[in-house]
């Protein structure tokens, strides 16, 4: 084995214990030298890589076979709650009428699980918008998961699509391209909320949609910038239509 | 023994054994410490569920590691969220280094945190999960030579990263 070779499967495999390396390593100065350097910078690697895991997820895990049928209990959820001390809310209305699918923790409000959730997640899928349509394929595949269809004219202009934790179950986070920029699109498929709720906070609003089955949230700047996606949501997530 | 307290046995010692290792690479792929909790938590319950149709011992970790992909996988469809939390992780341990140690490894960290992904999971793998290069072929779906090119392109990286920033056993008081 050549100084190159060695070279090679020594930034790729630093630890190997193949026979032919070995042999390379302890046969010649500078190969060894090379493997030393190797192993001071892979120690170096390890120690940055090894992080501690939380003691609050083992709990979490070991409290698994107890519940085995219902959905494991997200550290985002205990977390966003955590978070809520710090954000400014200003509620237009109060809240009425509000359903929960909730076995373990639970926001207070539709109002707290917004402010939460938009502290966390918010500002972070905003960034990740580009104004490139996700695969509307994909897009169907999770609506039909919670039962629900999109229309063509709303999955197509959905910018970022990913999973999120709503209460009662998870849900999907949305940013919508809008000619006036982004909006946030969130679907709850086990709440229920008030019809056209406004929720003013941190310079943002939040208006809540009751749908056929489950409700959305939109968030954006402005009533002005919000209305037509809350429109688009209206009329664009509905059940799966049932055949036969 | 009842069959029901054997399962609860075998997961128990599933997740005193991988339950660490998960929750690293969760954080590394995600660098959110919220969801990576979610993927190893949503990883486990899957793993209980199934864990009677299990029948290799041998494949567990794999198991477990295809689960947790999977799973990260569905959470974003095509974004990777920007690292928010590597700075924030555990730290008790870098209070065990020398000072020019520990500000190499925080280097390193935000090196690895930069990665492309490409080069950051084979990275993972092998050095979090303990996979030998033809494992992680047989994970990701790509030869072994590709494996063992990535894996030195990754290296190579944090390195020049490590002496861009000028760090030669000098200490930096860069925070």
């Amino acid at each position: 084995m050549n100084f190159s070779e060695f070279k090679i499967i020594l930034g790729a495999e630093p630890r190997s214990r193949d026979p032919g390396f070995l042999h390379a390593r302890d046969s010649d100065p500078a190969f060894r030298a090379a493997a030393q350097k190797a192993a001071e910078f892979e120690d170096k690697l390890e120690a940055a890589l090894l992080i501690g895991a939380p003691q609050e997820l083992r709990q979490r895990i070991a409290r698994i076979p107890e519940q085995p049928e219902a959905e494991a209990e997200p550290a985002s959820r205990r977390s966003w709650r955590l978070l809520a001390a710090a954000a400014a809310v200003v509620a237009a209305l109060g809240i009425a009428g509000v359903a929960w699918y909730e076995s373990t923790y639970h926001w207070d409000s539709v109002d707290d699980y917004i402010v939460d959730h938009w502290t966390v997640d918010g500002e972070q899928f905003l960034e990740l918008a580009d104004g490139e349509p996700v695969d509307q394929v994909t897009a169907d595949e999770l609506f039909a998961s919670y039962g629900m269809q999109l229309s063509p004219a709303l999955a197509q202009r959905i910018d970022i699509l990913g999973k999120c934790h709503t209460p009662g179950s998870s849900g999907a986070h949305m940013v919508i391209s809008t000619d006036q920029g982004p909006v946030t699109l969130i679907f709850m498929p086990k709440v229920e909320t008030v019809d056209g709720h406004i929720l003013a906070f941190d310079h943002l609003l939040a208006a809540t949609l009751q749908l056929d089955r489950g409700s959305a949230i939109v968030i954006g700047p402005s009533e002005e910038i919000i209305a037509p996606v809350f429109a688009m949501a209206r009329d664009g997530i509905r059940p799966l239509a049932r055949t036969g | 023994m009842s069959t029901e307290s054997g399962k609860q046995q075998r997961f128990d010692r599933l997740a005193g054994q991988y339950a660490t290792d998960l929750y690293r690479y969760a954080m590394w792929i995600c660098g959110n410490d919220a969801l990576a909790k979610d993927l190893v938590q949503e990883t486990f319950l899957r793993a209980w569920k199934a864990l009677d149709k299990l029948k290799d011992s041998g494949a567990v970790k794999s198991w477990l590691i295809t689960i947790l992909r999977r799973e990260y996988a569905r959470t974003f469809e095509r974004k990777v969220p920007k690292f928010s939390d590597i700075d924030k992780v555990v730290v008790e341990e870098e209070q065990e280094l020398q000072p020019d140690d520990r500000t190499e490894v925080r280097l390193l960290r935000r090196g690895i945190a930069s990665l492309a992904p490409k080069y950051r999971e084979p990275l993972l793998m092998q050095v979090v999960m303990g996979y030998s290069c033809q494992e992680i072929a047989d994970e990701l779906g790509i030869s072994k030579s590709a494996v063992m090119t990535q894996l030195f392109r990754a290296r190579e990286q944090l390195k020049e990263k490590l002496q861009k920033d000028g760090v030669t056993g000098k200490v930096h008081e860069l925070f």
